[in-house]
């Protein structure tokens, strides 16, 4: 078990915002307001961005998204993921990943992808969420499990398909088996929260 | 704003790869990276980066693809 005090998870996520040109956002930062109102405009603009909209703005509380921009991306953490250090490194490791898929492929194609394709959505979430868990596990040692995720990924919000949550798993798994090998996943993210945490 | 989007809606399709005729939910190496095999047949991979880039190797142990190290 490593300690983690607020502080330093800030630090953490701040260091790896800053390599994927994000802005991490607390939710009593007034910039969140405005976050959530371009969620709130976003879920009346068009049938295929209402569900996944409506249900963002429904579960704000809970659930941490990273909205990309033509300038970056900008991180908006929830509530609860604030509330505890390990908590906060995780989400952010987590929701950096979406910031990464978002220099890598664009603002306007990562919208496209996320938006278009369930199955693009099931891909991108996983690696993410499996982001996340390698940092739990750098904090902890202990080798997380695919179920970890899976409950997230099952979740209304990313409105997917049994055969899309599948997927997802067999990428989730992938990543846990490089981490049971003992190297991090093949992701620029968790090389990067690996070099940050040692 | 909402002009905005719908254009950018128009401008593209979702970026999926081709169907390759695999089955679903294998897994293999492709470039040194895992991948995974889609309802809709297609290698979607895992991660953005190869194997090499963690220090490792692209492997297939017991149908599942990973980064191993050099001596798994």
């Amino acid at each position: 078990m490593r300690p983690l005090t607020t502080d330093q998870a800030r630090a953490f996520a701040d260091h790896l915002a800053s390599l994927h040109r994000a802005t991490i956002v607390a939710p009593t930062d007034p910039a969140a307001v405005g976050a959530r109102a371009i969620i709130a405009a976003l879920a009346h603009l068009s049938p295929a961005l209402d569900e996944i909209a409506a249900d963002l703005e429904t579960h704000l509380d809970r659930v941490s998204i990273c909205i990309p921009t033509p300038a970056g991306s900008l991180i908006l953490l929830s509530p609860s993921a604030v509330a505890d250090p390990w908590l906060y490194a995780m989400t952010a490791a987590h929701e950096c990943q979406h910031a990464a898929q978002r220099e890598a492929l664009g603002w306007g194609q990562v919208i496209i992808d996320y938006v278009g394709s369930p199955e693009l959505r099931a891909r991108a979430a996983a690696d993410a969420y499996s982001v996340g868990l390698y940092v739990g596990f750098l904090l902890s040692g202990i080798l997380p499990l695919a179920s970890d995720a899976m409950a997230s990924l099952a979740w209304s919000t990313y409105h997917l398909a049994p055969e899309e949550i599948e997927l997802a798993r067999g990428v989730v798994e992938s990543h846990l088996e490089s981490m049971a090998s003992g190297l991090p996943p093949p992701l620029a993210v968790a090389v990067e929260a690996h070099a940050w945490l040692s | 704003m909402r002009l905005t989007l719908l254009a950018l809606l128009l401008a593209g399709c979702p970026r999926l790869p081709p169907v390759s005729g695999c089955s679903p939910m294998a897994q293999t190496c492709i470039g040194d990276a895992p991948h995974v095999c889609s309802a809709s047949q297609r290698w979607q991979r895992a991660g953005d980066l190869a194997c090499a880039a963690v220090g490792g190797v692209c492997s297939v142990l017991e149908g599942r693809a990973y980064c191993a190290t050099a001596h798994d």
